[in-house]
């Protein structure tokens, strides 16, 4: 299998000092789902905006590559690089309503993609987002094609949003948290869809989240990330086996189940957090 | 004082809907919460869990006083407060106090810590001295385990886990007997998580604390209810014990709920398990009171053995004359004409336990449509399959919501979908069953009642002997029903033909009507 | 780096702000010479770097043959009263209403805000001019003209940011914690509303010198012969081919006093919110 995204030494730092990611690796192959999971201020949202091109303007990389089919992202001159995205490289949003312009009708936003990066014809293009709009189980396509954003519910709006970036067949989609607005059995119905998206396209899908039960059922590789830096990488039976690293299983044990009782719940022990806050500090003055 | 804190009763709650306002006209009342009734034992948690829109948020806001109810009665401490006017809650608030959804907006950016957490102190005359209550901040804030130094900071300069700390010590300050904590953990991280449930769970035993903890995640709420309530459209589908509910729930809804919480474990398939459309529940038959029409023949008899094989608790078999007996005692004969409002309104009474209704009465004439003598036809089978289907919906959407909500089935045919020569007025009748079906679904969907339109092939029973093949056996329709019902499908498309059709019907509509009307 | 920059804003525009009116307050020592005296002999004097300059006359004379300078000094005290008086009489005016408005929402909130679209849609610089034609000429009367005009812009901004707070959990905090609707209002929204206020009460007083202006400049002010900086500019209009500099001085000032009461509301705005001053 050969790597779609491959990032070596990731290093993001903030324009007025200090790293928010120290020399991430990860690599992401075709038809797979790599999952980056950890909680606020883990790196996982700089890794995905990284990939995308699109950190804040207080933020910039100050190290390391991000490889994707070949060329390094962080070398590619920026008109190759936006030619690239969303054709190569798609977003699945955290938020349905924002990822939609409010303005547009599902069709002209959904066509857009298609004539601008496929140079398709108009009627061709209303084809296809009709075609996609089914692959996502939207029922009467075609009415949702004339509609505006506000008149779709949260979990249509997400599979609006899938077939956007389906649309180009990108090889890498970069979904960040994509289900956390929604409710728990319209999350079901998205997580199963980009499952079945994914598999049937062989695409390539970065996942962030910090649900390690969205994890358990989506992904087949994981990267666990605190304070930037990996704390374990692996397949997800090994992410989730009792041999995982401590911070792993102390989150695993501080994630609430409603299949066990109150006193099965632990927070995370202060010292998993110290010694991975020392490590990062570590880093820090080894690397100013 | 003994007997429940909080006694609730048939409370109700309607607000008016603006987005639905005209310029000038009162805007329409929409009802949040549709008689919620509920006992809290003092030291006691209850969970109320739902998605977005089942009431859950404003039936908390409702308890503290923050909403006027419409109707219902709440009791606090054997005190009604249902119509106190703001000045008499006063004295009931500092033993009721509440933990909000985000601390972010909960905390006025301009107060310091201290005196955001003294600030119902003074205000509910629990100290009358504003130093005695600064003192007691400072206590409040050293049980919710942030430190009475943080008194002099202010809240944006506090993480998330911080100030919802902060929140809880402004709760407790008072030394309430009640608290209702909404949503008070859903912006946080895990572990900060885990540490809020912890010390909510100390302070609810050290100060013997009754608590109504609100969220949307059932795994939270196991943590600290020991009672759950499941709330679904402004009304509550399952009650109990946090263990039963979450070991053995009984309602679909719940069921549905806690299938789809993806836990932390790798269980092969789990994604797939279950398919459930957007927009319709699925509904399990086991335990629930059936009412059938058209029992007397074709897939009317058979839906009743099969859904006494698939466990329902009662069966209500309808035949025009009332006539038919079971060998199964939970089989009951109804008589029941769904062509004659009175049958239909007598059932409505004596099968006011009816969950689920299939409407499969219909009938069938083969009539040519424009030959004159058979306008009496078409007439008849409009009044049967459409308007006796939904006269039906409209007696039993009341009964089925009444009871905690269900499902009705309509049977239309796959004619509704496609329309062959020489049956014009047939396929008009399913083609309005069909489409009527639709109509109902989003309006009866916030009712707790799922609505599913049939649209069977061709089925081998005596009614379509005139039918050429292929035709399925009524055994393997009912079966495939009863599947797609369970499964949450909205649209059922049952026997192999009319699989075939709905297939085609997608891509090639015009290619399927040709190839149906070869049959004719 | 937040810090440095809000600090240059209030410092020089609140320096400037400052300085104006130091000089409005100081007007009879500061101004070499009487505003009001003539001498036909010195008529359009050019300024002091210009030939023909009389040292006396700084900033050169009008066609009267005035002091520029002096008269430049003495109209600060009309310009700076009534950005002030107007200006804080306008806020107090729109704040109540729209706090009002906002906060007890239903029937006052349709009233007061129908109000504020009739009265907004009338065209602002003629209903001043009608009002000072109708109540007479004088400083009192283009203050009330001015308050009259524009307590719909704070009666508005203050409303809608009133109504923003409301929807704040801290408000329904305030409720389960006991206070009164009253002390709610003034202890809890009103903290929050009241940098908004004070941005725009900066904003307000600049626009309160230019209405002056503009009613001098037509003549509808004090009375015409005490110096004010839209008199003055009326005043040199009518000789700009011959000497530019009776204009172009008034004109420069309104300018500064502008921009300094923006500049200052800009430093304001961040230096006031909890959050940013971080």
């Amino acid at each position: 299998m050969s790597a779609i995204l491959d990032i070596r030494d990731l290093r993001v730092t903030l324009r007025r000092g200090g790293h928010l990611v120290r020399d991430v690796s990860l690599s992401v192959n075709a038809g797979e789902v790599h999952g980056l999971v950890g909680e606020s201020g883990a790196g996982k949202t700089m890794i995905a905006r990284a990939v995308l091109g699109i950190l804040p303007d207080a933020v910039k990389v100050s190290g390391g590559k991000i490889g994707f089919r070949g060329d390094d992202l962080l070398q590619l001159a920026p008109k190759r690089f936006r030619a690239l995205l969303g054709r190569e490289i798609a977003l699945i949003p955290q938020d349905p309503l924002t990822g939609l312009n409010p303005a547009r009708r599902i069709s002209a936003q959904m066509t857009d993609m298609l004539r601008h990066h496929l140079g398709q014809s108009r009627q061709e293009a209303r084809a296809n987002a009709l075609r996609l709009l089914q692959e996502v189980q939207i029922r009467d396509a075609g009415q949702v094609l004339d509609r505006y954003p506000h008149e779709l519910s949260g979990g249509m709006r997400q599979r609006v949003l899938i077939a956007i970036a389906f649309s180009a067949e990108p090889s890498l989609i970069v979904a960040d948290e994509p289900t956390t607005a929604l409710d728990v059995t319209v999350q079901k119905q998205i997580l199963r869809l980009i499952r079945q998206m994914q598999e049937r396209h062989g695409t390539a899908v970065l996942f962030v989240t910090h649900d390690l039960g969205v994890v358990a059922k989506v992904c087949h590789q994981v990267t666990v990330l605190h304070t930037g830096q990996v704390v374990e990488q692996g397949g997800i039976a090994e992410i989730m086996s009792t041999g995982a690293a401590p911070f792993t299983r102390a989150l695993m044990g501080a994630t609430p189940r409603y299949d066990q009782p109150a006193d099965a719940l632990h927070p995370v022990p202060a010292h998993i957090h110290r010694e991975l806050l020392a490590a990062a500090r570590r880093f820090d003055e080894a690397n100013p | 004082m003994t007997g429940p804190l909080l006694q609730v009763r048939d409370l109700t709650l309607s607000l008016p809907d603006r987005s639905r306002g005209k310029l000038f006209a009162k805007p329409p009342m929409t009802d949040i919460l549709r008689g919620i009734s509920l006992d809290l034992p003092r030291g006691e948690s209850l969970g109320i869990v739902g998605e977005s829109g089942s009431g859950k948020t404003s039936l908390g806001r409702t308890l503290v006083r923050l909403y006027q109810p419409t109707s219902g009665q709440i009791l606090f401490d054997g005190a009604d407060i249902t119509t106190l006017d703001e000045g008499a809650m006063r004295t009931h608030r500092k033993h009721m106090q509440m933990i909000f959804q985000d601390p972010q907006s909960s905390l006025n950016p301009r107060r310091r810590v201290g005196e955001i957490v003294a600030q119902p102190v003074l205000a509910l005359g629990v100290e009358r001295d504003r130093r005695a209550a600064l003192k007691r901040a400072d206590l409040a804030l050293d049980r919710a385990g942030l430190g009475h130094a943080f008194a002099r900071r202010y809240p944006h300069e506090l993480s998330g886990g911080q100030r919802q700390r902060v929140g809880i010590a402004r709760a407790i300050a008072t030394e309430p007997r009640l608290i209702v904590a909404d949503e008070i953990v859903s912006g946080l991280d895990v572990s900060t998580q885990a540490q809020i449930l912890a010390l909510l769970n100390d302070l609810k035993q050290d100060m013997g604390l009754s608590l109504i903890f609100i969220s949307h995640d059932l795994s939270v709420v196991r943590v600290l209810a020991d009672r759950v309530m499941v709330m679904l459209g402004g009304r509550v589908v399952e009650e109990g014990t946090s263990a039963d509910v979450f070991q053995g729930p009984r309602h679909a809804y719940t069921r549905q709920l806690i299938d789809a919480v993806p836990l932390p474990v790798i269980e092969p398939g789990w994604l797939d398990t279950k398919p459930a459309t957007e927009g319709t529940r699925m509904v399990d038959i086991k335990g629930q009171t059936v009412l059938v029409t058209g029992t007397s023949r074709g897939i009317g008899r058979v839906f009743v053995d099969a859904l006494l094989a698939a466990g329902a608790a009662r069966v209500y078999a309808a035949t025009r004359d009332g006539s038919g007996s079971h060998s199964d005692a939970r089989v009951v004969a109804v008589k029941l004409d769904v062509t004659n409002s009175a049958d239909i309104s007598t059932a409505a009474q004596t099968c006011a336990d009816t969950t689920v209704l299939i409407n499969n009465a219909g009938i069938n004439f083969n009539s040519k449509l424009l030959e004159t003598d058979q306008v009496d036809a078409a007439a008849a089978e409009i009044t049967t399959n459409y308007l006796g289907t939904l006269n039906m919906c409209r007696a039993f959407a009341p009964v089925i919501e009444g009871n905690g909500g269900g499902a009705i089935v309509n049977m239309a045919s796959i004619l509704a979908r496609v329309n062959l020569p020489l049956m014009g007025s047939l396929c008009a009748s399913k083609a309005a069953v069909y489409s009527m079906t639709q109509g109902i679904r989003a309006e009866l969907a916030s009712k707790g009642i799922a609505v599913f339109a049939v649209l069977p092939g061709a089925v081998d029973t005596d009614m379509t002997k005139d039918f050429p093949p292929p035709k399925a056996a009524p055994a393997d329709i009912v079966a495939e029903v009863l599947a797609g019902i369970q499964a949450g499908e909205a649209d059922i498309y049952a026997g192999d033909m009319a699989k075939g059709v709905s297939g085609g019907l997608a891509a090639d509509r015009p290619a399927v009507i040709a190839e149906m009307a070869g049959y004719v | 780096m937040t810090g440095a920059r809000l600090n240059w804003r209030i410092a020089v525009g609140g320096g400037a702000l400052l300085a104006l009116a130091v000089i409005a307050i100081l007007a009879p020592v500061l101004a070499p010479v009487d505003p009001l005296e003539q001498d036909l002999f010195l008529e359009l004097l050019p300024p002091w770097w210009q030939a023909d300059a009389d040292p006396t006359r700084a900033l050169g004379a009008d066609s009267l043959g005035r002091d520029v300078l002096s008269r430049l000094i003495h109209a600060a005290r009309p310009a700076l009263t009534v950005a002030v008086v107007a200006g804080v009489l306008t806020m107090l005016l729109g704040t109540a209403l729209g706090l009002l408005a906002g906060y007890m929402g239903g029937m006052v909130d349709v009233l007061i805000s129908r109000l504020v679209d009739i009265w907004t849609s009338f065209p602002p610089v003629l209903l001043a001019i009608m009002l000072v034609a109708l109540i007479g000429t004088g400083l009192h009367s283009v203050i009330i003209a001015i308050v009259l005009i524009d307590w719909t812009r704070f009666c508005r901004v203050v409303r809608s940011e009133t109504l923003a707070q409301t929807q704040m959990e801290y408000i329904d905090a305030a409720v389960i914690g006991g206070l009164k609707r009253g002390v709610i209002l003034f202890r809890e929204v009103l903290p929050n509303v009241l940098p908004l206020v004070i941005v725009l009460l900066t904003l307000e007083m600049s626009i309160a010198i230019i209405v002056e202006a503009i009613l001098s400049f037509v003549g509808l002010s004090v009375s015409s012969d005490s110096p004010t900086w839209g008199g003055m500019i009326a005043e040199g209009r009518q000789v700009i081919h011959q000497a530019w500099w009776v204009m172009a001085f008034p004109m420069g000032l309104i300018l500064i006093a502008v921009l300094a009461l923006n500049l200052l509301g800009d430093g304001l705005k961040t230096a006031l919110d909890p959050v940013l001053r971080r």
